[in-house]
């Protein structure tokens, strides 16, 4: 077997856990093998060090409390649906998120306007986030602000499109012929998120600082 | 019905009883939970993760095909819903405006022995929570919840070859990790 094929096999064969007859052959090539050998050591170490890690428990009663929190979060969900709602209140989402919007803009840092090239704090988050994770969070944070609108479960999966990102708004859960439109942020999609490059989160971070300045 | 197998308890819910989701939740909360834990670090995120879990189960299990065990895909919601959860922390951090809503983690210092053990448990838990998601997912049901490759690539969505790799990548980390710890100290 090469070596680093062994080496893929190490971790389990120091737990114990690497079965027959794979667990004869790592011995006999260990045999022969310095580097191999050395590196089961340095294994062996890790897996000492790691194996004295245990967490510690949770609250003594926390256990028989799930099912019954569970529960009660699910009764909670059962509280009517967007389309269920009075017209004027189905209103309040994009109000929300208008209002999410400036709330999120106007916490972003705005890069130094000194001609240097400032490094942005988003840049690595965002490069490794997808749309509906932002628009997750950014329900959540709307949840925590005093000014927050009320908005039920079923609303926030509604809402596909972070305007921090992509600047449309779509509500496509609610139904699927209403895709609102807002072009804030130009045209950055929400289906690109996952795949912006590093110039693309330049215009981005551009069109947020703007924005921000507004 | 504690006797029911986990499929049996899904072709009952899905026949409308819905006690047999609550012995589905009685019999996965410690596995759930404790998941949720090694990803999470800290109790009250895990517990946000564990009850979101059985949330997204109890909506998507009419849909359940049997295309995998049940304890598979809850380890599939679990380990997606931990990751969603820990981005989200991370944006939260960016954005800084959680700071008021956080506490700080006020568990006491103990002496001695413990206190030594508690560091040594908070540099693992800061090394794990350091990898890369793949590397961290495969690290955690590899370890600590010790499955089976072909399940932890059911899980992960993932090809069984990648994942050896993945595992002995992440337990050379945070060795790694830990090592300069102790030099830094």
């Amino acid at each position: 077997m090469h070596t680093r094929h062994i080496e893929y096999l190490l971790p389990d064969y120091v737990t114990g856990r690497l079965e027959e007859p794979l667990r004869s052959g790592v011995a006999s090539h260990l045999e022969e093998c310095a580097e191999c050998k050395g590196e089961l050591e340095t294994l062996r170490h890790a897996f000492q060090t790691i194996g004295g890690s245990d967490l510690k428990p949770p609250p003594g009663a926390y256990f028989s409390g799930i099912l019954p929190g569970v529960r009660e979060r699910l009764e909670q969900r059962k509280s009517p649906s967007v389309l269920a709602r009075p017209l004027i209140t189905r209103f309040a989402l994009p109000l929300a998120v208008g209002v999410l919007a400036f709330v999120l803009l106007t916490h972003i840092p705005v890069p130094a306007n000194n001609g240097e090239t400032a490094q942005n704090p988003l840049r690595p988050v965002l490069s490794g986030v997808g749309s509906e994770e932002l628009m997750e969070i950014a329900l959540d944070q709307m949840h925590r602000q005093a000014f927050s609108i009320s908005i039920g479960e079923n609303e926030s999966s509604a809402m596909l499109a972070v305007p921090i990102l992509s600047g449309k708004y779509f509500l496509t859960d609610v139904d699927s012929s209403v895709v609102w439109e807002d072009p804030l942020l130009g045209d950055i999609a929400m289906e690109d998120l996952e795949t912006l490059t590093d110039a693309d989160l330049e215009v981005l971070v551009a069109r947020l600082s703007e924005r921000t300045s507004l | 019905m504690t006797d029911r197998s986990d499929l049996e308890l899904v072709q009952l819910f899905q026949n409308g009883d819905e006690s047999a989701f609550n012995h589905l939740v009685l019999r996965y909360q410690e596995k759930v939970y404790w998941v949720a834990r090694r990803f999470m670090a800290d109790h009250d995120n895990a517990d946000d993760v564990t009850q979101e879990v059985f949330i997204k189960a109890y909506g998507s299990l009419n849909e359940f095909r049997r295309e995998s065990s049940v304890y598979t895909w809850l380890y599939r919601i679990t380990v997606n819903i931990a990751l969603n959860s820990l981005r989200r922390q991370k944006i939260r951090e960016a954005f800084r405006i959680d700071e008021l809503f956080d506490a700080p983690d006020t568990e006491s210092v103990a002496p001695d022995e413990a206190a030594e053990k508690q560091e040594e448990r908070s540099l693992i838990e800061n090394a794990i929570a350091r990898l890369p998601e793949k590397q961290k997912s495969v690290f955690v049901l590899r370890y600590y919840e010790e499955l089976p490759y072909e399940d932890i690539a059911k899980i992960l969505k993932t090809s069984v070859g990648g994942l050896k790799a993945n595992y002995f990548h992440a337990v050379k980390k945070i060795q790694e990790y830990v090592r300069r710890a102790h030099e830094t100290y």
